[in-house]
């Protein structure tokens, strides 16, 4: 049985925490100013990939491609994906293993072919003809959990 | 994201290191952003990561101020006033701030936990499955905590009622 509160209380509490709401946050200026210099002294490094489109070729940034993959995964129920990894052989992606937690009970076998199905759409999509065939797709299934993957 | 850390954290300079930090990891692990969750919730989700970090690199993480002097001051209740103004805006606004003081001590005094429960959902309205997420945890624990943080805040600020 969870506590209970009366409704005077109820109205102390609403009151303090409209309060909070309405008071001053001074800083934010100076910590997002701070955030934004240590930001851009990062070095994100990031891998060109060679595709061909209807133009020609062109280079995309490998970590483009992690987030197409993983976006597209996450329409489907049930799983959560834990990592994305892209081999490289200089700038033609040859291969890609995607590491997927799915929740217990789920056949994995066909989420597996779901998973590989549609990632090697995403790389066909962005890539074209250079894009890895779907049998050099690998799907490690990492962990198994017993409610939402994507609440841990 | 200041305002969730400073109550959380109740030191002005620790929570502008936790929200700097949190933006920080955000940049880097933008392409991993998961575009099914609001980004407010990702952004109090690191926030509170990193605030967790501090409690627990202080020392802190399980610790409540039960500070006899902190406890009479919340309990007390707002001062009077006296005089015929008592309803104009500067009374308001001294009751409000005392309403504020009094709330910032009584927080300090709850788990970590249920301070953060209690300011996601009282003060930044969200959701009970939003809140589970930062806290990676499930829907009833939250529950269960804000329910238990309200108790607590409600019994320390009878006086304000």
């Amino acid at each position: 049985m969870l506590p209970q509160i009366d409704d005077e209380s109820e109205a102390v509490l609403a009151r303090a925490a409209e309060a909070l709401r309405g008071a001053d946050v001074p800083g934010w200026i100076e910590v997002a100013n701070r955030a934004k210099a240590k930001a851009a002294s990062l070095v994100r490094h990031s891998w060109p990939v060679r595709g061909q489109g209807a133009t020609g070729e062109f280079l995309v940034s490998h970590r483009v491609l992690r987030a197409l993959v993983r976006r597209n995964l996450l329409e489907l129920p049930a799983l959560d994906v834990d990592e994305v990894d892209l081999e490289l052989d200089g700038e033609r992606l040859v291969a890609a293993t995607v590491a997927i937690v799915v929740r217990y009970g789920t056949a994995i076998p066909s989420l597996a072919a779901q998973v590989r199905a549609r990632t090697a759409g995403v790389l066909t999509d962005a890539l074209g003809p250079l894009a890895p065939p779907a049998d050099r797709i690998s799907i490690d299934a990492v962990d198994v959990t017993r409610g939402d993957p994507r609440l841990g | 994201m200041l305002r969730f850390a400073r109550r959380l954290l109740d030191d002005p300079a620790d929570a502008e290191d936790a929200v700097q930090d949190a933006l920080v990891s955000a940049w880097r692990a933008l392409d991993s952003f998961r575009g099914e969750s609001a980004i407010r919730t990702w952004l109090l989700t690191l926030t509170s990561r990193r605030a967790v970090d501090l409690l627990r690199r202080r020392g802190a993480l399980d610790s409540v101020s039960t500070d006899p002097a902190d406890m009479a001051e919340i309990t007390a209740g707002p001062r009077r006033p006296t005089g015929r103004d008592s309803d104009s805006d500067p009374y308001r606004q001294v009751a409000a701030d005392e309403l504020l003081a009094a709330l910032d001590l009584a927080l300090q005094s709850l788990p970590w936990r249920q301070r953060a429960v209690w300011l996601l959902r009282g003060v930044e309205q969200m959701p009970y499955a939003q809140i589970a997420q930062v806290m990676s945890t499930t829907t009833p624990t939250v529950r269960g905590q804000l329910a238990r943080a309200r108790a607590r805040l409600a019994e320390l600020m009878a006086s304000w009622r």
